[in-house]
């Protein structure tokens, strides 16, 4: 049996409890380090601690890092606090009588339950959540659909740390060569005329080819677990390219990269559930042509990537579809197709609306499993060879 | 919040016009103090750059400014040579009769090598305040650049030798979120998120900065301005624009706020023709919603 005892005895002295507060955060996934909790001690020495407030000013300047961190922060240091004096005097209890002093709790609120597992020390859910990363490569390529709720939080974490080290590769391919180096024809070309004294340097211009991206996602019911799915993927990449902008729709268009930029992909995944219309039916071309007139000229050049996610249920008239398609092809680099049945060795793209986008899409691939999703990056990375080298 | 450094920074922002949160307050101290670089997000014209300025005056120092944009590189931060003044140098003294050693041990001496602001932050005689503005906008690669800079605070200058820093300078970073900035670099600096301002302090702000202002119709822009800001709209207008409009609207002494005022001069705030358009679209309901806010404030 394994207890973290020394998070459970009181503590007494105000580092102490700093420390566990900076364990606790990370352990609620806040990216807080060593060089961390000493800038939080540190920051005791100088802090002026006339006022209540200065205590939690102070920390908050120094173990946030990010907006979603702040957001996050906020949430989580009084339920610290207030928990940790409920610790406290659980501990005296459980001394006497451990199984009694839980039941006496009665069943805590979910978000409540973990910290307090791990505030009185108990073996959390996450030890277990850790060891389980090793039979995942079974689960990648199973299609997301056939997962239980308990695995798909699973498959949720997974992607990410699969999206976060192809991000990091595929930002590395557009490093840039050669900068600043000299060119040195045009600089004696055009000092020639100085009477061949090199006086002006020319440098050689390095290019830059990073594309943008834009994302659209179908959200309508069949949809709709997919698309979170490759919210989630395409969401390591931000720093990837020059600019990306994610959009989802079903019967109208919503733009959340504001969102997704702000505050994080988990208040957006929250904000598309509020969103009116969220997995109802499908209006495609109207959406996407809704996307053109507000968007397109804003968004879309020869640069930009177009990654659609649907499945091509059009529940409405094909003209639009066709129509807005064939705008987006001719003024994007690329238009990419993501749909999930397509993973099905079986399924035709027949469907009405597939039929209509198809001559208009220059890759067509499925997106309904860990793998075709780590498949997608090649895709990226080839589009953007073909057409700039 | 009593204590008299804190304070001091407290009524140096005041003193710049700079109306101020606790936050903010706490974090520019604690960077002061921790030695650590501040980074500051938020949305544009809330203000951050100015923070910068006020440190650099409250630590009675020079401010230094690197402005970032997108291909901004090593050479254009840090120093290049002059070229043509070496160039020019080596022609006057070719009679000179000085052996090769000694001609380039002068060409390549601090008079001819430009600073840029880096190089400059590091070489200053008293710790200054050096603004990195706009970071997101510089490529990742000059982010890492940066990184190495930031915890070594040196440079190495091949034909020179190694520069260290005489004193390691106040670093201010700013980010409007226009790319995801790297891990690292977040790792390395306090954090400051500043919002556009609430009712109360956007009231503050154009009352102490638009003097001659009518007080209700300084409230009633205000008003008006928090319900825009709710708006979905493709650029939100931050406290220059409000200041921008409460200034023009208070020159042509109007009392209060008019629908068709707001209409005319609604390209004061808004910068994007959509957001024109929506906005004269449902301007009757703000102007409403404005009205049931001000009675109620």
């Amino acid at each position: 049996m394994q207890r973290v005892d020394d998070l459970i005895t009181r503590k007494t002295s105000l580092p102490e409890n700093i420390i566990t507060l900076c364990r606790f955060l990370r352990s609620r996934g806040m990216p807080i380090g060593p060089q961390d909790e000493a800038d939080a001690l540190n920051a005791l020495c100088v802090m002026p601690f006339d006022a209540p407030e200065n205590l939690r000013l102070t920390l908050r300047a120094i173990l946030v890092k990010s907006r979603p961190d702040m957001l996050r922060f906020d949430e989580l240091y009084g339920v610290f606090w207030s928990e940790l004096e409920k610790a406290q005097d659980a501990k005296i209890v459980q001394d006497e009588s451990e199984s009694a002093a839980q039941k006496e709790e009665g069943p805590p609120k979910p978000s409540l339950k973990s910290l307090q597992n791990w505030l009185y020390g108990n073996r959390t859910e996450e030890t277990e959540e850790v060891a389980a990363y090793s039979p995942a490569e079974v689960l990648t390529k199973r299609d997301f659909s056939t997962f239980s709720e308990d695995e798909l939080q699973e498959v949720m974490k997974i992607i990410a740390v699969i999206a976060r080290s192809l991000a990091n590769r595929y930002s590395r391919r557009y490093k840039k060569r050669n900068s600043g180096q000299l060119d040195i024809k045009r600089t004696i070309r055009s000092n020639l005329r100085r009477g061949g004294d090199i006086l002006d340097l020319l440098h050689r211009k390095r290019k830059i080819h990073r594309f943008k991206l834009v994302v659209l996602c179908d959200v309508s019911k069949s949809m709709d677990l997919y698309s979170k799915f490759m919210i989630q993927f395409m969401y390591a990449f931000q720093a990837s390219f020059r600019r990306m902008e994610t959009f989802v729709f079903s019967t109208g268009l919503h733009r959340i990269s504001d969102v997704l930029q702000t505050d994080g992909l988990r208040e957006a995944l929250n904000a598309l559930e509020r969103i009116p219309g969220w997995s109802g039916g499908t209006r495609i071309g109207e959406s996407l042509q809704e996307f053109n007139e507000t968007y397109g000229a804003r968004f879309i050049d020869d640069r930009t990537i177009v990654l659609i996610l649907s499945d091509g249920w059009e529940t409405g008239d094909m003209q639009p579809l066709s129509s807005s398609m064939e705008y987006l092809q001719k003024k994007a680099a690329r238009i990419i197709w993501l749909n999930p049945l397509a993973g099905n060795p079986e399924y035709q793209p027949t469907v009405q609306g597939m039929a209509a986008a198809m001559p208009y899409i220059d890759v067509y691939a499925p997106a309904h499993s860990v793998d075709s999703l780590r498949q997608l990056v090649h895709h990226l990375a080839r589009s953007g060879k073909r057409r700039f080298s | 919040m009593k204590n008299t450094e804190l304070n001091k920074i407290a009524s140096m922002l005041a003193s710049q016009g700079y109306i101020t949160e606790a936050s903010i307050v706490m974090s520019t101290f604690l960077a002061m103090k921790l030695g650590k670089p501040l980074l500051i997000e938020g949305p544009a014209g809330v203000g951050k750059t100015e923070i910068a300025k006020v440190m650099a005056s409250a630590l009675e120092t020079d401010l230094i400014r690197l402005q970032c944009y997108e291909g901004l590189d090593a050479t254009h931060a840090l120093y290049e040579w002059n070229y043509q003044r070496q160039l020019l140098h080596i022609k006057l003294e070719e009679e000179s009769g000085k052996s090769v050693a000694e001609k380039e041990a002068t060409i390549f001496s601090e008079d001819f090598l430009l600073k840029r602001p880096l190089l400059q932050a590091i070489t200053h005689p008293k710790a200054p305040v050096l603004l990195i503005d706009e970071v997101d906008r510089s490529d990742v690669e000059f982010e890492s650049f940066l990184l190495e800079i930031l915890s070594d605070w040196q440079v190495t200058i091949p034909e020179m030798g190694t520069i260290k820093a005489n004193h390691i300078p106040h670093v201010v970073v700013t980010s409007n979120r226009v790319r995801e900035l790297s891990e690292a670099l977040r790792r390395r600096c306090l954090y400051l998120w500043i919002d556009y301002p609430d009712y109360t302090k956007e009231l503050a702000i154009v009352m102490g900065k638009v003097p001659n202002i009518n007080k209700r119709l300084a409230e009633e822009i205000c008003h008006f301005m928090q319900e825009l800001r709710q708006q979905k709209l493709e650029k939100t207008p931050g406290i220059a624009e409000t200041l921008d409009w409460a200034t023009a609207l208070a020159e042509l002494h109007f009392a209060h706020l008019e629908k068709d005022m707001i209409e005319q001069t609604l390209g004061v705030v808004l910068k994007d023709w959509q957001d024109i358009r929506q906005t004269s679209m449902s301007l009757s309901e703000l102007y409403e919603r404005m009205g049931v806010r001000s009675k109620i404030g």
